[in-house]
């Protein structure tokens, strides 16, 4: 799961950006390399099973962060020591670990050690810790190691202390993960001078975190403790883990400065005055050295008519034209807009940036809008911290009315976003206020799959027709340009269709597909296999091409914990018209049980015109909601299983005299 | 488990496809102790979509090479530089893959910017001293080419051999070397169930060197062993332990196999020669992991210290596991497992193979009577020094497999309701064994209810339970109650059951004008349905019908009264593996299920 380690350098002003730390989100504790490690009870040496857990394949069995805080903002350091015992054959998989270090959070001091399970302490050896460059962009680095004697019964300690330039640290502290906890806590250290505030999320009524201040010599220090904290259900479409594990952020809210309190993340407002800079760093020193980028864009639209064309162009040239960097976030470095012109490579918000700054050269106005993918956390918007957002959209005001743009994926039209960036809330930073606003959502009906089979049955009972797949909306992004090429697309649809129709033979697949309108229409021609033909009776999947196999919510709604997030609404129907010689009978109606209810709905039809030995069966699915909380689940789950019923059924067609 | 041996060769590909290659170069010059690399692509950039596909170019350097040479341009139609990527452009990614570490390396070559019509030339260079003096240049590339040459001039006597050859590949011989000239390529385009591509896709292999047979592989490889520092205290110390009191050898083995399964994990680290030569069992037993070759070290070491000979086996463990036999070279294997000699010690139903029992020390479920399905049915090479060999592994199908059985009876609206049981043997057992002891519980009550669903469509499940077998195999059992609603049909006076076999064997329309091997899941396959009637309801139809052939075989039979009946299908795949020769077959058995599959049991309400 990506996370951001939001560390700025620099106690004002300095920029840097959030880079994804890595999978080893965990934490601890002090102890610089050296100390005395602490004490492990019997009881945690004793433990084979977690209460509630009993299949868990490992325990986090104490979690300890310790966040110093440097006064000068150059120094700040967050000391993590972790202790997890393994307790089955697959929980050995936790002997191996990954640590992200960049040199914005750079990862030193790592020490680690196994106690075995015969009470024995081994530690990790020097040649059993491999760095791996990840980019020479901002100098990303993976540390792997491996844990030695990481058998069933054994538990492990990690301890390391990341230094970042900053007194800002935008990442949470995650009480949970997907192992159950026994103990965590995270204290942080607060310098003199300053005023932080914290967010503290509690996602199951069961966690309970305790906070407590106390006066050091250091300063105040403010210790969040959760104790018997369960792991995160791994469900079906749940929400992602930054909205699921319960956690705490801690951030700087003001200094005291010669001049008096001054704001750091006191507001949204003093964030993005932060992050916006000066001559010499953020944005305002991007946009500064964007002359050459000013001028391209003036090429690029020499050529367009309208506003919407104009910003299209550039939009194009900056999706295409400007590699991406892996880097995530919305702080920027050094670097300015002819640099990463000239350059032809940004990360995120770089490439929004560009883009903001190429198009205020060809005449559109546009604000930056901070974002985050639902897929990656939803944001909160009362807590000021450029941590929450993964990324940079450019929204671009274009004839009246306002265009999101999303310069970071080639598939991605123009004025167009991804499922998961839709229905998000984003912050547009460059108006005198800070303004939030709700990117537009597709409605079920924009993402349609609609299926249409026109099949005839012959004397001697084998089937032969065409068949039509019209995708639109999301559906259409997620085919659009599937392969590398038409050639291997039609292949690509071939098998698709030869899988979704069993026992038919597809041929002649034509695909025809339209970026800009989000459009992918497949046709083909089928004939059922030798092999499928029963002389005298035919069956076909009553749902074929689009039959739900498996309903993936079978959990009951008093055992399932989490809620869901599907990826986007939509409108799924199959229509099969089949016609028939004479002499031969249809079949009932398949069974469907109609369905409508708050998650969505399920209709079936069946008319049959004897007379013209012909009959007609669709079935409708639509779900008219995202997100589904609570006794919503149990909606969202009937629902499902009225489909994937309906689509087990068959249609039926009996001939000659048989038995 | 499916561990990785040593990577191969040098690996140049493209991380896009599509697009034509126009022209690829391909240059190696052997020499003493080196082996020097060139590599160039022309790419026309001829759709939109091309653009995107080819906006990054990966480029991968394997653990014993070092990348000295590299450009890359961007040229429009007429062959001028439009640009060239620097090399500081180029994003290093050390050890790419799923290893631990390695030091293999990427390069990431961005070409931004990219327009239709325009070409992309990448030339790469490399260096190395291979561990074992051989290499090959794959023939076919994810895009396809017009142009293919290949040159390889040498210092030293060349072997060569293309493996898989096609009509549009011709290799000559030149002085001191040969060249490979090829036009109108495909791309690699492999169809569904194909073997990994070194068994069927056209490759030029090239040795060098003394060792020109397989013994001379496994002596060069007894030799690459032996030289690590072995007979340490701990490891005889370890092995007395562990078999103390064990009455027998194949206790003994089976003690220290199950040592090594359970208390040392697997994880890949390969450095350089390290990807062949394997840690000392020492150390792999102090740190507890390792790799294949260096689990499967360690237990010959501990074996030695036991008193049992035992040797390492190598073997290919990807998905169909013939090797290209006719130019010896150790780049075809990817898998190191264990020989030991117990003798008549053997019991019945363990693997043996030429009087030597197989143990893969990577297997998650310990025990040596059953050995995965990756190291059966394939030759597999004994490292024995002088006596290196060729063994042929067959497959172990009747240790695979699963068994569905459904008992109900019909209600009176024509739904069946009972219970349905599934046991499960080998590999499969294996995935669900490792789910009992380590995936939440509603987890694996979802999971067994997504089995039962897939086997019997439209069926509604509930009281889902589940246990593991106690047998020396990986087994386990699954259970729920049922209702599947229509189970008993009626159209035009015409009553059928909805009931039918568990399917096990590909589609018949993948051996449509299919020349490329087949990989199939060995294993035993039986459906069984007890269903009891209402009054009133009708005899089922008779069935007894076989198919049967060398790879295999179906039955059906449909047995019973007005009051009860029993339908059983079992299916028989006996080979992991269906070669050219054996597809025609194959297809007969594919469209025998597919036929049963769909066929009902049909109800004879005449009499």
């Amino acid at each position: 799961m990506a996370r951001r380690s939001g560390a700025w350098s620099g106690v004002i002003g300095v920029a840097c950006r959030s880079l994804a730390t890595g999978a080893l989100a965990f934490g601890a504790a002090s102890a610089a390399a050296g100390a005395d490690w602490p004490e492990i009870p019997a009881t945690e040496r004793s433990l084979k099973t977690v209460p509630g857990f009993p299949n868990a394949p490992a325990v986090v069995l104490f979690a300890q962060g310790r966040m110093v805080f440097d006064e000068e903002g150059i120094s700040s350091r967050l000391e993590v020591y972790r202790r997890v015992k393994i307790l089955t054959r697959e929980g050995t998989e936790y002997g191996s670990m990954s640590l992200g270090s960049s040199e914005f959070f750079r990862v030193k001091e790592l020490e680690a050690r196994t106690h075995t399970p015969d009470g024995r302490i081994v530690e990790l050896p020097k040649d059993a810790v491999f760095k791996k460059e990840r980019s020479s962009y901002y100098n990303r680095v993976v540390t792997s190691f491996a844990m030695p004697e990481a058998t069933e019964g054994a538990i492990l300690e990690v301890r390391y202390t990341a230094f970042f330039d900053s007194v800002i640290y935008g990442d949470p502290w995650y009480f949970q993960s997907e192992l159950p906890t026994l103990h965590s806590t995270i204290t942080y250290v607060v310098p003199p001078g300053y005023k932080f505030g914290h967010d503290l999320r509690r996602t199951l009524r069961s966690v309970e975190v305790a906070q407590e201040s106390r006066r050091t010599s250091a300063g105040t220090e403010v210790v969040y403790t959760a104790a018997n904290v369960p792991a995160i259900p791994d469900e079906p479409s749940r929400f992602p883990f930054e909205d699921l594990g319960t956690r705490v952020i801690f951030l700087p809210l003001e200094y005291n400065g010669q001049l008096g309190w001054i704001g750091l993340l006191e507001s949204w407002e003093t964030l993005i005055n932060l992050v916006q800079g000066n001559r010499d760093y953020g944005y305002k020193h991007f946009r500064l050295s964007s002359k050459a980028a000013a001028k391209k864009a003036k090429e690029l639209v020499a050529g367009a008519s309208t506003p919407r064309e104009k910003a299209c162009a550039v939009f194009r040239f900056v999706r295409d034209g400007i590699a991406n960097d892996d880097a995530s976030g919305v702080v920027i470095g050094e670097r300015t807009g002819d640099g990463v012109l000239r350059a032809g490579r940004g990360d995120v918000a770089e490439k929004a940036l560009l883009l903001q700054a190429m198009l205020d050269g060809a005449g559109i106005s546009s604000s930056l809008a901070w974002a985050n993918p639902l897929n990656h956390g939803r944001v909160n918007p009362k807590v000021p911290n450029p941590g929450q957002f993964e990324t940079a959209l450019v929204a671009a005001e274009v004839g009246g009315e306002r265009l999101f743009l999303d310069p970071s994926d080639a598939r991605i039209g123009c004025g167009v976003l991804p499922a998961e960036l839709e229905g998000a809330s984003v912050l547009l930073v460059d108006g005198r206020k800070p303004e939030w606003v709700t990117t537009p959502q597709t409605p079920p009906a924009g993402s349609r799959q609609d299926a249409v089979l026109d099949l005839a049955v012959s004397a001697d009972g084998k089937v032969t027709g065409s068949g039509t797949l019209t995708l639109t909306g999301h559906h259409a992004y997620d085919r659009l340009r599937w392969k590398e090429d038409k050639e291997a697309s039609a292949k690509a649809w071939t098998e698709w269709a030869a899988d979704a129709l069993s026992g038919f033979d597809v041929t002649g697949v034509e695909v025809s597909e339209d970026a800009e309108a989000r459009k992918v229409e497949v046709k083909w021609v089928m004939a059922q296999r030798e092999e499928a033909v029963l002389a005298d009776e035919v069956a076909l999947s009553a749902a074929a091409p689009l039959t739900l196999a498996q309903n993936p919510f079978v959990l009951p709604p008093e055992r399932r914990m989490t809620p869901v997030q599907l990826s986007y609404t939509d409108v799924e129907q199959v229509e099969l018209r089949l016609r028939w010689p004479e002499g031969w009978t249809p079949g009932p109606a398949p069974r469907c049980t109609a369905t409508a209810n708050g998650a969505g709905s399920l209709r079936c039809e069946y008319t049959v015109e004897a007379g013209a030995r012909t009959l007609r069966a669709t079935r409708t699915v639509e779900i008219q909601r995202r997100e589904h909380f609570g006794n919503e689940y149990g909606e969202l789950r009937a629902l499902y299983a009225a489909t994937a019923a309906a689509d087990a059924e068959q249609v039926v067609v009996l001939g000659g005299s048989g038995r | 488990m499916r561990a990785v041996l040593a990577g191969a060769a040098v690996l140049l590909a493209a991380a896009a496809e599509s697009a034509t290659i126009l022209e690829r170069k391909v240059e190696l010059h052997v020499a003493v102790g080196s082996l020097t690399r060139s590599e160039s692509w022309l790419v026309a950039i001829q759709e939109d979509r091309d653009v995107e596909r080819w906006a990054e170019f990966s480029i991968t350097v394997g653990l014993l090479e070092e990348l000295t040479g590299c450009t890359a341009e961007v040229l429009d139609a007429a062959g001028k530089i439009v640009h060239s990527v620097p090399r500081r452009r180029m994003r290093r990614i050390d050890s790419p893959g799923s290893d631990l570490f390695s030091s293999s390396k990427a390069w990431i070559v961005p070409f931004p910017g990219l327009a239709v019509g325009q070409r992309v030339r990448v030339r790469v260079e490399t260096r190395e001293s291979p561990v074992f003096p051989a290499s090959a240049v794959d023939v076919l590339q994810t895009a396809g080419q017009e142009s293919l040459e290949v040159v390889v001039s040498s210092e030293l006597p060349l072997r060569w051999h293309l493996a898989n050859p096609c009509p549009e590949v011709a290799v000559t011989a030149t002085e001191g070397g040969i060249r490979l000239r090829g036009s109108k390529l495909p791309r690699l385009d492999p169809p569904e169930r194909a073997p990994d591509a070194s068994l069927w896709v056209p490759a030029l292999h090239i040795a060098w060197g003394s060792a020109s047979d397989w013994a001379g592989i496994g002596r060069w490889y007894t030799e690459l062993v032996g030289s690590v520092p072995r007979g340490r205290a701990e490891v005889a110390a370890l092995a007395r332990t562990t078999c103390a009191g064990i009455d027998g050898r194949r206790r003994c083995l089976e003690a220290l196999a199950a040592h090594v399964q359970r208390a040392v994990r697997y994880e890949a680290v390969a450095i350089g020669a390290g990807g062949w030569v394997p840690a000392p069992a020492h150390e792999v037993l102090a740190r507890g992991w390792g790799d294949c070759k260096e689990k499967s070290n360690l237990l010959v070491e501990l074996l030695a210290a036991a008193g049992i000979r035992a040797h390492l086996v190598l073997l290919h463990a990807g998905d169909g596991g013939m090797v290209e036999r006719e130019l010896a070279t150790p780049y075809v294997f990817n898998h190191c497992i264990v020989a030991a000699e117990i003798g008549p010690d053997a019991a019945a139903g363990d693997p043996v193979v030429g009087g030597l029992v197989l143990v893969d020390p990577t297997s998650t479920e310990p025990g040596i009577v059953w050995l995965p399905p990756s190291c059966q049915g394939r030759p597999v090479l004994l490292v024995d020094g002088e006596r290196s060999r060729w063994l042929e592994v067959p497959d172990r199908f009747e240790l695979e497999g699963r068994a569905l059985e459904v008992r109900g009876r019909i209600g009176a609206g024509g739904e069946l309701v009972g219970e349905a049981a599934l046991e499960v043997s080998g590999l499969e057992a294996a995935l669900w064994l490792a789910a009992f002891r380590s995936v939440a519980q509603d987890r694996v009550a979802v999971a067994v209810h997504e089995q039962f669903t897939s086997l019997v469509p439209g069926a509604s499940f509930a009281r889902m339970r589940w246990a593991a077998l106690d047998r020396p195999y990986p087994s386990a059992w699954l259970a729920a109650e049922l209702t599947l609603p229509g189970a008993l049909r009626e159209v035009a006076g015409r009553r059928s059951l909805r009931i039918g076999p568990a399917r096990s064997l590909p589609e018949a329309r993948l051996l449509d004008g299919r020349t490329v091997p087949l990989v199939l899941d060995a294993g035993v396959v039986r459906s069984r349905w007890v269903v009891g009637f209402p009054a009133g309801a009708c005899r089922p139809v008779a069935v007894s019908a076989r198919s049967g052939m060398a790879l295999g075989a179906l039955e059906a039979t449909v047995t019973g009264d007005a009051e009860q009946m029993t339908a059983e299908w079992v299916t028989r795949v006996e080979r992991s593996w269906a070669g050219a020769g054996d597809l025609g077959e194959l297809a007969a058995l594919c469209r025998a299920e597919g036929l049963a599959e769909r066929t009902r049991v049909r109800l004879d309400c005449e009499k």
